[in-house]
């Protein structure tokens, strides 16, 4: 069985031919993407295509082995499995894959499969965005709210990365140690190794504690390494990478054509995000948003997608895989209203926003003045603003009683038509109307 | 929201249609989405702000059996509430053991509310006391089926499961998954492994069949049957009483587990038995052999025909060789004879024309001894000139120039003349070329007196017929280094020294004593009177070096030797020590190899003398 996680990073210090990283950056690509080509550039492990397919040549129990990227995927998940199955779980692993969102559908059904070979039981893969909104159930409660939120998420491979820290706080510690015993250590790559990987605890210290201390026995040429560093010190290596956070949001709201202080929400993703001042630039730079982090950084996607798998658990198997496929959904194109009218004004009142999917109901009950015998309800259809871009349909009950109580029921069909019930309890009477779709 | 109040004249009517409808993206994640499509896919719809979407189906699940659960429940005998149907009871005969413990909760809930005692007391209607009223099996019911131990407990003796297996016979073979699927599908519920293989269809592959049938074979089931146990262990009033009831109740648990395995097991192998696809796999393995046997044989026999074909083939070509070189042989042969019968006509025609015009010239000369002659080298021209010379001396003589003609009949006759002289000549040179080579041949190589005294030496160390004869070749190398005599010289000589053995051994033995005087004389010379000016000189004896360099010396005994000898031998008789060490130092001339050589010689020859003596008396 192959070493998994930390095993295997520990063990990249001697033996980084045979050490595969970032496996998930190239599963289900194809032989000529740029990626998969400066992945095989710059990967320790040697790597061939064979049949057009990329090929890792590693050593294992002293036999030579040529092992496909799915392979190393499914080693990983089978670990995983058992991770999950020594925390009691019986026999069932219905589960949900969050992947990134800039995933493709190839990338998509690779890691699913490898998912499925290791003996999960993929139901549905998710973007990452996605589940990190499921874990704090926003939009969840209400179907009516409507806000912008923020993903933020520092992982791996990217212009802002966890990774990029690490390297600046190795770089600091190489310069250390050579002012103090005059040795280069980035002479040899596994004295470079080995400090990385204690700048990395270092990295992971220093989020919470205000100092930490570096310990590395017999770094190089057998001269042992000590040495502390605060947490204003690796602040100040690692703000040059820190401030390019405000740039890609900025861009990002440019794309989205929104402003910064439209954004309400912002969610904490990856472990870099536990850095205090990553934290404080970013809630600098968004002045109205309210920043989610009270679940742990580095397991919000994990909890987002439990949820969903919560979800689509006890649904039938051929139902899930059908409400996957469509997922085009029909809705309205403009806003219903109520024109609810008053002494001075006229206001509307929405009863189905725009973009509500077919089909949909509601019931609103209204009670009467106790001096009003009559009433009349006009449907209208708004865009944006209070305007009324046409006019839909009235409905009119007379001679109702003291106090009536009108239930009244809108029903939005599937074929897009709406079906509109007044009804008042106690006399009985009923008057609906059906307004048809343009064709 | 206010509504305004109408108008008289106001009246419910339509003015106008929705926009058309988008169709957008959504991102298939959350609760909202499942709720949407759920209400895609049913009949109807409801309300948009329901907590249940996702368990709606569940809720309209239970809600079924209200109509005669009235009759079931006041049939019912408390005391036989072990017997009853604990889902009936709860109102989820439907869901059966599919029910959730919130829906076991739920019925129970809703069943309490409906058939409580006190609640039907408030009603008015008729209760019995205590543990008769039927509501105690509402209860019992409940205390089983809410409790997730006591419910697998009663899952697994549930008595509407169809526990029957269909039989290994012709008619499940012909409806094989008509008959199969749905038994397997009842029995999978067992299953401790959540994740089953199905059955498949006629057209699923090998191995999925396979992993089908090792998974049931290997089945674990958590069927068990603690809920037919006769008593319950509390109830036992000691120790003793209570482990005895618990050893009973471990056996007929036992008793039927195996049971149910063994009708499982029977499950698999009917199916195994019926499977058509199994049959098609074993034929195709088969068939798979078969071919692979008869592509082996017939790959044998092509071979054999190859190989048949081939030898055919050469044989073939060795007949039409031999023919066509038989008729290649005839064509030349006619052709040769044409050709000669061709040059016979020219010649003939030639040999005519030389003979006319030699005629008609008289013979170039008026002298009959002359005319003769010249006759006669007519005829020799005749029959020796080539047709080329004859061509071209009848041209000349064809010509009309008599003094002419006489020239070059002249020259030819000449040029025979010289040819046959040259020819005689040759032949007599070969012949005593012959003669004489064969003279050269004998003394070919020139043998100096060593090398014949080595060779006499080899041919009687190994006479005729031995194993090492042809030693005799090493001896002479051995003895003299720069001898350049081969195995070949060395039989040639041997041969021709047994011919005229005598002479040429009575001149050895001469040249080697007339040798032996020389040494001897040089010995003496040097001995008496060194030369003046000589640089270097021998100071050791001929038979000192032969001795020293080969251990033996090879020259004759001489008598002055033998004598020496033989007062040696008087000397110093066989019980002396060492006696060839002292006898040999008498005798510096030869060394103990040699003393002992002699010493045999003299033996062999007094045997001899005395054997022929014998011989001579017996003859008397």
């Amino acid at each position: 069985m192959p070493a998994v996680g930390s095993a295997a990073k520990q063990g990249k210090i001697r033996n980084a031919q045979n050490t595969v990283c970032n496996v998930k950056q190239i599963l289900g690509r194809s032989s000529d993407d740029q990626i998969l080509q400066q992945y095989m550039e710059s990967s320790p492990v040697k790597m061939t295509l064979q049949d057009d397919e990329p090929v890792f040549k590693v050593e294992h129990k002293g036999q030579a082995k040529d092992v496909p990227p799915s392979k190393i995927a499914e080693a990983i998940y089978l670990r995983m499995l058992e991770t999950a199955r020594s925390h009691g779980d019986g026999d069932i692993h219905d589960s949900v894959l969050a992947v990134p969102c800039d995933f493709s559908e190839d990338q998509k059904q690779a890691i699913s499969e490898s998912a499925n070979a290791a003996g999960f039981s993929v139901l549905r893969t998710v973007s990452e965005p996605v589940s990190a909104l499921l874990s704090y159930d926003i939009g969840q409660t209400d179907n009516t709210l409507e806000c912008n939120v923020l993903v933020f998420r520092i992982g791996n491979s990217r212009a802002v990365a966890g990774s990029k820290f690490t390297d600046s706080l190795t770089d600091y510690l190489a310069t250390e140690f050579y002012k103090k015993y005059k040795l280069d250590v980035k002479e040899s790559r596994r004295s470079v190794k080995k400090l990385r990987l204690e700048a990395d605890n270092v990295k992971h210290s220093l989020s919470t504690l205000g100092n930490a201390q570096c310990a590395v026995e017999s770094l190089f040429e057998g001269v042992d390494f000590h040495c502390q560093v605060s947490r204003a010190r690796f602040e100040s290596l690692i703000s040059p990478v820190v401030q390019l956070c405000p740039s890609l949001i900025d861009n990002l709201c440019t794309t989205a054509d929104i402003t910064k202080s439209d954004i309400q929400k912002v969610v904490m993703c990856g472990g870099g995000t536990k850095i205090p001042c990553v934290q404080k630039i970013i809630t600098d730079s968004l002045p109205n948003a309210e920043i989610l982090n009270s679940i742990p950084p580095d397991e919000v996607i994990a909890i987002g997608a439990a949820k969903q798998a919560a979800i689509l658990t006890g649904s039938d198997e051929t139902d899930i895989k059908v409400n996957f496929e469509q997922s085009e959904v029909e809705c309205l194109k403009k806003s219903i209203c109520v024109k609810a009218a008053s002494e001075s004004t006229c206001q509307l009142y929405p009863v189905f926003p725009a973009l509500t999917p077919f089909p949909c109901r509601k019931h609103e009950t209204v009670t009467l003045p106790s001096n009003q015998t009559s009433f009349k309800l006009e449907l209208c259809e708004c865009s944006n603003n209070n305007s009324v871009d046409a006019d839909l349909g009235k409905l009119v009950m007379q001679d109702l009683p003291k106090s009536a109580v009108v239930s009244i029921v809108f029903h939005l069909r599937r074929d897009g038509s709406l079906h509109v019930t007044c009804k008042e309890a106690s006399s009985e009477k009923t008057v609906s109307i059906t307004v048809e779709v343009q064709s | 929201m206010i509504l305004p109040e109408a108008l008289p004249e106001d009246v419910t009517e339509v003015t106008g249609n929705l926009s058309v409808p988008v169709t957008i993206k959504v991102e298939p994640a959350g609760r909202w989405y499942e709720a949407l499509c759920q209400r895609r896919r049913q009949r109807h719809s409801i309300s948009h702000h329901s907590v249940h979407s996702s368990s709606s189906e569940e809720s309209e699940e239970e809600v079924e059996i209200d109509e005669n659960d009235e009759a079931l429940l006041l049939g019912l005998d408390p005391k036989e509430w072990k017997k009853q149907d604990h889902y009936a009871v709860l109102g989820l005969s439907r869901l059966r053991y599919k029910a959730t413990e919130n829906q076991v909760k739920k019925a129970y809930k809703q069943k309490v509310l409906k058939h409580h005692p006190d609640k039907r007391k408030a009603r008015g209607v008729k209760v019995k006391e205590g543990e008769d009223d039927y509501f105690t099996c509402i209860t019992r019911a409940w205390e089983t089926l809410g409790n997730p131990i006591k419910k697998r407990s009663f899952d697994s003796v549930d008595p509407l499961f169809d526990d029957d297996v269909p039989p290994n016979n012709a008619d499940s073979k012909e409806h094989f998954f008509e008959e199969f699927t749905p038994a397997f599908e009842r029995n999978a519920r067992w299953s401790t492994k959540k994740r089953v293989p199905s059955l498949g269809k006629p057209d699923t592959n090998f191995e999925d069949v396979d992993n089908f049938y090792s998974f049931w074979y290997e089945l674990e089931s958590w069927r068990e049957f603690s809920y037919l146990d006769e008593e319950e262990k509390e109830k036992g009033e000691n120790r003793e009483e209570r482990r005895w009831i618990e050893k009973q109740n471990k056996a007929a648990r036992q008793k039927r587990k195996k049971e149910e395995m063994v009708r499982i097991r029977q499950l698999v192998d009917n199916a195994y038995a019926c499977d058509p696809r199994i049959q098609k796999f074993l034929d195709d393995e088969k068939e798979k052999k078969l071919s692979v046997k008869r592509a082996k044989q017939e790959a044998a026999r092509q071979k054999v025909e190859e190989e048949a074909r081939i030898k055919q083939q050469a044989l073939d070509e060795e007949r039409k060789r031999k023919e066509k070189e038989e008729e290649e042989a005839k064509a030349q042969a006619a052709a040769l004879k044409k050709e000669k019968d061709q040059q016979k006509k020219i010649f003939k025609k030639e040999r005519k024309t030389l003979r006319t015009a030699v005629k008609d010239y008289s013979y170039f000369t008026d002298v009959d001894d002359q005319r003769v002659t010249n006759m006669t080298d007519v005829d020799r021209l005749a029959d020796q000139l080539s047709i080329i010379k004859l061509q071209s001396l009848n041209q000349e003589l064809t010509s009309g120039d008599e003094s002419k003609a006489k020239a070059a009949f002249l020259r030819e006759v000449e040029e025979l003349n010289r040819l046959t002289e040259e020819e005689k000549k040759k032949q007599m040179e070969v012949i005593h070329k012959q003669s004489s080579g064969e003279g050269s041949q004998a003394k070919g190589k020139l043998w100096s007196e060593q090398e014949i005294q080595a060779l006499i030496k080899g041919v009687n160390l190994f006479p005729a017929g031995t194993k090492d004869r042809l030693m005799g070749s090493d001896i002479i190398k051995q003895h003299i280094t720069d001898s350049n005599k081969g195995a070949k010289d060395v039989l040639a000589k041997a041969k021709d020294l047994q011919k005229n053995d005598f002479v040429l051994k009575m001149e050895a033995d001469k040249k080697a004593f007339e040798k032996f005087e020389t040494q001897q004389k040089s010995k003496v010379t040097c001995e008496a009177q060194p030369k003046e000016g000589v640089t270097s000189e021998r100071f050791e004896k001929v038979y000192e070096q032969q001795i020293r360099e080969t251990g033996t010396n090879p020259a004759p005994w001489t008598a002055e030797e033998q004598k020496i000898l033989e007062q040696a031998l008087k000397t110093f008789p066989a019980s002396v020590g060492d006696r060839w060490e002292k006898i040999s130092e008498t005798l510096p001339t030869r060394s103990k190899k040699d003393c002992m050589k002699r010493y045999k010689e003299l033996v062999e020859i007094i045997r001899a003398k005395k054997a022929a003596k014998d011989a001579a008396a017996k003859k008397k």
